[in-house]
């Protein structure tokens, strides 16, 4: 599992770089910040040389040909890109750090996939799939002893198709990032479809992949569980709608955790901590990983998420930070 | 012996903002609509109690309600008291709630009409709690 690491780090764009940089510098590593500032230009070389052309291919290629034949060419640039970023940040926990920083910026980004039409409930899906199997396939990696694994010709071509897909899915993903900060166009509705598409099917085949060079019950669970295999998409209007998603159901008489529908929500609930600095007094509405209104009126709130389509909207209010201790009523 | 006790659901306690609580997701259902909030579990809460804002969202016309005053640390608030219908984790319980007339800052799930269908269990050490609808 040496190559697990190569497989982190999705999405560099120029800002999520950025992000992650300032991550570093808060916490005290201007030397590692400036050194991930200093791929910058390679980064912005990147989006030139293997995106741009994906929004605007040549005359008589299709949008999944350009997908296959661009997302092929950035193979070698994510494995060197992944490299700068393993030698950075050293020993520090990637995945952590990474994943608050993909996190942090996807919560951002889903409030613009909804107004471009870009399958916000796909995205977040799909982003948090992917870290749910990085995960589980990092627990197993870290439970094994670290000598070299001798691998036979099947099990290394297995690896290489791990990555294949791994890169696919990255490349995918980086597109939609990229066209979320507005970095390159926005792409036909067609197009729009056509890409989230790839993404859903080079996810699933990450996570089918990763099942078979990891052989592990953590991973095979989470696998089995892809909340974005249940998630259909159209192409409508100005680009593309979510259709269809499985409910949460609980499974009488097992226990355990949840089952929640708005786990989604609860976590990112207890990834946003000081909700009290920044909407104490407020009413907020929650929409799986997006803050989707906030307003002192609940009226307002309440207005603003029917008028966004939602059914059932999961609406609390923040109390201010000098409340001081919650004693009762 | 000891007693022992089984729960269907096991569930971490829910931030909310400064700090976590004993709290589930329950799914508000009103006459024409339905409306997801986190609720504190309140073993001393004679009701459940919800922001009367809520009321016109699930159908309901706030003070068509049984009027009832209830008591607080902070004093008393006048509620209205309703039945509707929860989903807690999945199983739904037909409760009479209340709904407060006036600004509060939590909502809670009291005893009336709810703790009799559900088993509730906490670990506060592990910030963890159980549930079990029984049936």
């Amino acid at each position: 599992m040496a190559t697990a690491a190569v497989t982190l780090a999705p999405v560099l764009t120029p800002r999520t770089l950025g992000v992650l940089a300032d991550s570093l510098e808060r916490d005290q590593f201007s030397d590692k910040a400036q050194a991930l500032r200093q791929l910058l230009p390679f980064v912005e070389g990147v989006v030139e040389r293997c995106f741009l052309p994906l929004i605007a291919p040549p005359r008589r290629s299709t949008f999944s040909g350009s997908f296959n034949r661009l997302s092929r060419d950035f193979e070698p640039i994510r494995l060197y890109l992944n490299l700068q970023i393993l030698t950075t940040l050293d020993n520090r926990n990637l995945l952590g750090v990474y994943e608050q920083v993909l996190l942090h910026a996807l919560d951002a980004m889903l409030s613009t996939a909804r107004e471009m039409d870009m399958g916000p409930d796909l995205i977040s899906a799909a982003v948090r799939d992917y870290l749910k199997i990085l995960r589980a396939a990092l627990q197993v990696a870290n439970n094994v002893n670290a000598q070299p694994a001798t691998l036979n010709v099947e099990q290394l071509m297995n690896v290489a198709d791990w990555f294949r897909a791994a890169t696919r899915f990255d490349y995918g993903l980086t597109a939609v990032f990229l066209i979320l900060e507005l970095a390159i166009p926005t792409p036909t509705p067609a197009d729009k479809g056509a890409l989230l598409s790839a993404c859903k099917k080079s996810l699933i085949e990450f996570a089918q992949s990763t099942s078979r060079v990891v052989i592990n019950e953590y991973v095979h669970h989470a696998v089995r569980n892809l909340e974005t295999a249940h998630i259909q998409i159209r192409v409508a209007g100005r680009g593309v709608r979510d259709t269809t998603r499985r409910p949460i159901v609980p499974r009488p008489g097992q226990p355990g955790f949840g089952p929640s529908r708005r786990q989604t929500e609860i976590e990112w609930l207890k990834r946003n901590k000081d909700l009290a600095d920044r909407y104490g007094g407020q009413w907020i509405a929650l929409e799986k990983d997006e803050l989707v209104a906030n307003d002192q009126d609940y009226r307002k709130v309440r207005e603003a998420v029917i008028e966004k389509g939602i059914k059932r909207p999961l609406i609390i209010f923040v109390p201010l930070k000098d409340n001081g201790g919650f004693m009762g009523i | 012996m000891s007693p022992r006790v089984d729960f269907q659901h096991e569930f971490q306690y829910r931030d909310l903002g400064l700090d976590s609580f004993p709290a589930l997701d329950v799914t508000l259902i009103g006459p024409q609509g339905e409306e997801d909030l986190i609720a504190i579990i309140d073993t001393g809460a004679r009701y459940c109690l919800f922001s009367g804002l809520r009321a016109v969202g699930v159908g309901l016309d706030l003070e068509a309600g049984r009027r009832e005053l209830l008591g607080g640390l902070a004093g008393t608030l006048t509620a209205w008291i309703h039945q509707v219908e929860l989903e807690i984790l999945g199983a739904r319980f037909q409760c009479e709630v209340a709904f407060s007339d006036q600004h509060i800052p939590r909502e809670l799930l009291g005893r009336h009409t709810l703790f009799d269908q559900i088993r509730i269990g906490f670990r506060e050490g592990i910030s963890t709690g159980y549930f079990h609808p029984l049936r």
